[in-house]
């Protein structure tokens, strides 16, 4: 294990214009770690992953990437470092193909692992426009595209299930264990708090823009008083 | 509180008025103060009576552009149409059938009103800020018709809005039969039509109408979904700036005594434009200051160079670091003078951040 | 009665003047695609270009030398401009971004009249180009066959350049989501800097190349500036198809009333421009969709 965690959040405040959204955030995730962020909407969970990226930068705190201060850098200079963030609503340009959209994605950095190998469905696909795509498969592409470019290390995934039918949630689940196979270090949002805990080894619930508890993925699955007060799971 | 209030959440103690009780009492105080001067002012130095007399006029245009600019929030670059063509009908119905104020005023506003309407009618359907675009396009066919004198063209006559060179000579306004030839005079009139304006104008702001206007300029989807026809609220807005800023025109062409296609040129658009910025956008009242400034910010200028240019960086350096403008600074300093300062610290900082090429 | 002769030289004047528009209209759209900046100063730009290759060709430089460096040379004001002015500006309210290039095109003219003072300067069209060529029995001038020609060439290039490159996959990328190109890995900042400089270049080349033919005075770029956002409206925003077609289209227009009513040119522009909004607000070429063609 080296000297520093992958990721260390440190305290911070982060504002949209003048309102106030996460307050004295800190998180920490190891190398090889898949670490789940939980909460209702409206927590706070994308601004975390925001703030992370230099999307939206924080005003106080500290960022710590592999113990390097990041958070008073451009979201480029972030991702050029190995962060990737998959974004809420998968962001892919719709009207370029699956194609350009991965080379697009590689011609960042010189990361050249073929995508497609991993994502099959997209092989079949290189020449369609992202666009027409169905949910699962823009998905799938955006993850590819997290992970084309610059070496990735840790991989932002922002619920990465978000609106796909039960048994394309169980392949991005696959997608999302393989990558951890793989020794890519993981901070994942989601809303479905029962497969975010089944995924990762610890977790972070977050309330109103704070982390309000903090345990091992079986143990935060295994409260039921955890479960209820915080995730309104019964 | 209205129902379109507690709409578009806006607390009880927010008090939303422009020109509330104190900026009013200002006005009135303003008001009475140039009254009084008057007569004053004519004996010691006469040719400030023609440089306040101008103050007044753009005073008028700049508020009453800020209807839309800045209240609206409906960019128009256009304005010197509606300026433009209130001078030209001063001169047309001054040099033809009767110098009585009261009609020519009433011609004048109603002709500008018109060109506003049809100006807005087809300037909404730009997208966002094309609206500006669209709306100096307009402005400058106006020009180009008035330049070429293009009436005379098409009905075979000598001439109508008299080309390049304008209309000159045009003939005091005549009220019961007081003429309002002299400076003296018109300085007066001048007074008293601007108080009537912006007085109405204020009303205008702040009546049911006016809070619809700043509904359409803070969420305009909002008020569409809660069933406002906002495109006829936006034409409806620029026809009733548009009449205002005729009138102004109609003041502006006998104190100079020409109407001009430079009154219907951009750059009649531009001072305004430049006035209500510098004056703090969507005020109302700042624009009314920024007018007086400039006015008489030009008188001096004009002494040591090229004032213009002076102007143009002043003003971009406004946009860039100061675009709540003179009222903005005003209601900053006053708020909290060290707040104040430590704004323009974080300001010239985050300049240098921006021109680095970070995005916040 | 206009003879065959007339109407002829009229469309090659007209086809010669819409391809130089397009110069300009493609990196007015580019610019508007990508920043959502109306840049009324890109006039301006259009104007020092002329005034460049004026001062380099009276300093004894040749035309080609002007129509090189004299476009560079305005590439270099563009991007300061973008830098100093610009970047400040995004994320703004979009009204300041207007609202500055209108003061720059005010700053630029101002200074304009402090260097070169206020009347027309004289730009001759390179002596090698002088005569006429012969095609069919019509003649025309050469240096309108070459523009035409030249600027033929460019417009297709940019074309394919952002159809078919990975710099136009890039630009179409970040015309539909800046911060997602960032997060990336690209430096969206400096794109912006680079599609405003090269939107710069080609404005100062379109300069160059009217110049000979159109006065050169301190005014000259706001009746252009005006012109090319009427054909953006007109081709539909945001639609470098359209926008290119309608150049062409105002081209001819303007040919052909130059020969007819000289004095109605631009009043026939923006009636067209009148008529496109009311009978199609979305542009002659544009889709509800307002999706990039
Ligand atoms: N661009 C924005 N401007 C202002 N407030 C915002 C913005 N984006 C988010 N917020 C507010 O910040 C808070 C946190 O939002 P965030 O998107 O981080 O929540 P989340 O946990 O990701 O929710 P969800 O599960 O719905 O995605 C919310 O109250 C939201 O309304
Ligand atoms: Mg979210």
């Amino acid at each position: 294990m080296s000297a520093h965690p992958v990721l260390a959040v440190e305290g911070i405040d982060t504002y949209y214009g003048r309102s106030h959204v996460l307050f004295d955030l800190s998180l920490e995730v190891g190398a090889g770690e898949t670490v789940a962020l939980i909460g209702n909407n409206g927590a706070g969970k994308t601004t975390t992953l925001r703030s992370i990226m230099g999307l939206t930068p924080p005003e106080r705190g500290r960022i710590l990437f592999r113990g390097e201060e990041i958070q008073g850098c451009k979201p480029n200079e972030i991702r050029r470092r190995g962060v990737s963030l998959v974004p809420e609503d998968r962001r892919i340009f719709p009207s370029l193909t699956v194609a350009e959209n991965v080379e697009l994605a590689a011609a960042a950095g010189s990361t050249t692992t073929d995508v497609y190998d991993r994502f099959p469905v997209l092989d079949d696909r290189r020449d369609q426009r992202a666009g027409t795509l169905s949910g699962g498969e823009q998905q799938m592409l955006a993850i590819a595209r997290g992970l084309v470019g610059p070496p990735t290390e840790l991989l932002l995934l922002d619920e990465p299930t978000e609106g796909l039918a039960p048994q394309i949630v169980e392949d991005v689940s696959e997608v999302v264990e393989a990558l951890t196979d793989d020794g890519i270090t993981i901070l994942l949002v989601e809303q479905n708090a029962e497969l975010a805990l089944e995924l990762a080894d610890r977790a972070y619930v977050i309330e109103t823009g704070r982390i309000v508890h903090e345990a091992g993925g079986d143990e935060l699955l295994h409260d039921p008083e955890v479960l209820e007060t915080h995730l309104g799971v019964r | 509180m209205t129902v379109l209030d507690r709409l578009l959440d806006r607390s009880g103690a927010r008090t939303d008025e422009v020109l509330g009780r104190r900026g009013r009492v200002a006005l009135v105080l303003v008001f009475c103060g140039l009254a009084v001067a008057g007569p004053v002012i004519d004996v010691i130095a006469t040719f400030w009576l023609h440089v306040l007399t101008r103050v007044m006029i753009f005073a008028l245009f700049a508020i009453s552009l800020d209807l839309v600019f800045g209240y609206t929030g409906l960019p128009s670059f256009g304005h010197a149409a509606m300026f433009g063509v209130g001078g030209y009908t001063v001169a047309f119905v001054t040099l033809g059938p009767t110098q009585n104020l009261l009609v020519t005023i009433a011609t004048a506003a109603l002709a500008s009103a018109t060109v506003a309407l049809l100006i807005g009618w087809l300037s909404v359907r730009g997208t966002g800020l094309f609206f500006a675009f669209l709306t100096l396009a307009f402005a400058q066919v106006l020009y180009l018709v008035a330049f070429n004198d293009l009436p005379a063209q098409l009905l075979g006559a000598d001439k109508i809005t008299g080309g390049d060179n304008g209309l000159v000579g045009i003939p005091g306004y005549e009220l019961f039969g007081v003429e309002f030839g002299g400076l003296f005079e018109y300085y007066y009139l001048t007074l008293v039509v601007v108080g009537i304006c912006v007085a109405l104008l204020i009303r205008i702001a702040n009546s049911e109408f006016g809070r619809v206007l700043q509904g359409i300029r803070e969420n305009e989807d909002r008020l569409t979904a809660l069933g406002y026809d906002v495109t006829r609220y936006k034409v409806i807005a620029f026809t009733v700036s548009g009449t205002f800023t005729g009138v102004a025109g109609a003041l502006y062409a006998p104190l100079v005594r020409i109407a001009h296609p430079s009154q219907l040129f951009w750059l009649t658009s531009a001072d305004g434009i430049i006035m209500i910025l510098v004056g703090g956008i969507g005020t109302l009242w700042g624009p009314m200051v920024g007018a007086a400034f400039i006015t008489v910010f030009e008188e001096f200028a004009t002494v040591v160079g090229n004032w213009h240019l002076y102007l143009g960086v002043l003003f971009v350096t406004m946009v860039i670091f100061l675009p709540g403008g003179i009222a903005g600074a005003i209601s900053t300093v006053a708020r909290s003078p060290r707040e104040a300062l430590s704004n323009a610290r974080r300001a010239g900082r985050r300049y240098v951040r921006r021109v680095r090429g970070d995005r916040h | 009665m206009v003879g065959f002769e007339a109407l002829v030289r009229a469309t090659i004047l007209g086809l010669q003047f819409g391809t130089t528009l397009a110069l300009l209209v493609a990196g007015l759209t580019l610019v508007f695609g990508l920043m959502d900046v109306i840049n009324l100063a890109h006039g301006s730009l259009y104007m020092l270009g002329a005034y460049f290759g004026v001062t380099l060709v009276d300093a004894g430089g040749s035309f080609w030398l002007a129509l090189v460096v004299a476009p560079v040379a305005v590439g270099v004001v563009g991007l300061l401009m973008e830098v100093f002015t610009l970047r400040p500006l995004y994320g703004r309210e979009p009204l300041y971004q207007i609202l500055v290039t209108l003061g720059l095109a005010f700053v630029v003219e101002e200074s304009v009249k402090e260097v070169w003072g206020t009347s027309a300067q004289n730009f001759a069209a390179p002596a090698v180009l002088a005569g006429s060529i012969d095609i069919a029995g019509v003649t025309y001038s050469q240096y309108q066959a070459f523009v035409l020609l030249f600027t033929t060439v460019l417009v297709a290039a940019i074309w394919v350049g952002l159809e078919r490159t990975n710099v136009g996959v890039l630009l179409q990328a970040t015309a539909h989501d800046p911060e997602m190109v960032d997060a990336l890995g690209f430096d969206v900042s400096r794109v912006f800097t680079g599609v405003f400089a090269v939107s710069a270049v080609l404005a100062g080349l379109a300069g160059v190349l009217l110049g000979p033919a159109r006065a050169v005075t301190p005014s000259m770029w706001f009746n252009v500036v005006l012109l090319a956002f009427a054909i953006i409206v007109i081709g539909g925003l945001g639609n470098f198809r359209g926008a290119i077609v309608a150049s062409l289209l105002v081209g001819l227009l303007t040919g052909y009333a130059a020969l007819l009513v000289p004095s109605y040119t631009e009043l026939l522009v923006f009636a067209l421009m009148a008529v496109v909004l009311l009978v199609r607000p979305a542009g002659i070429f544009g889709t509800a969709t307002g999706d990039p063609g």
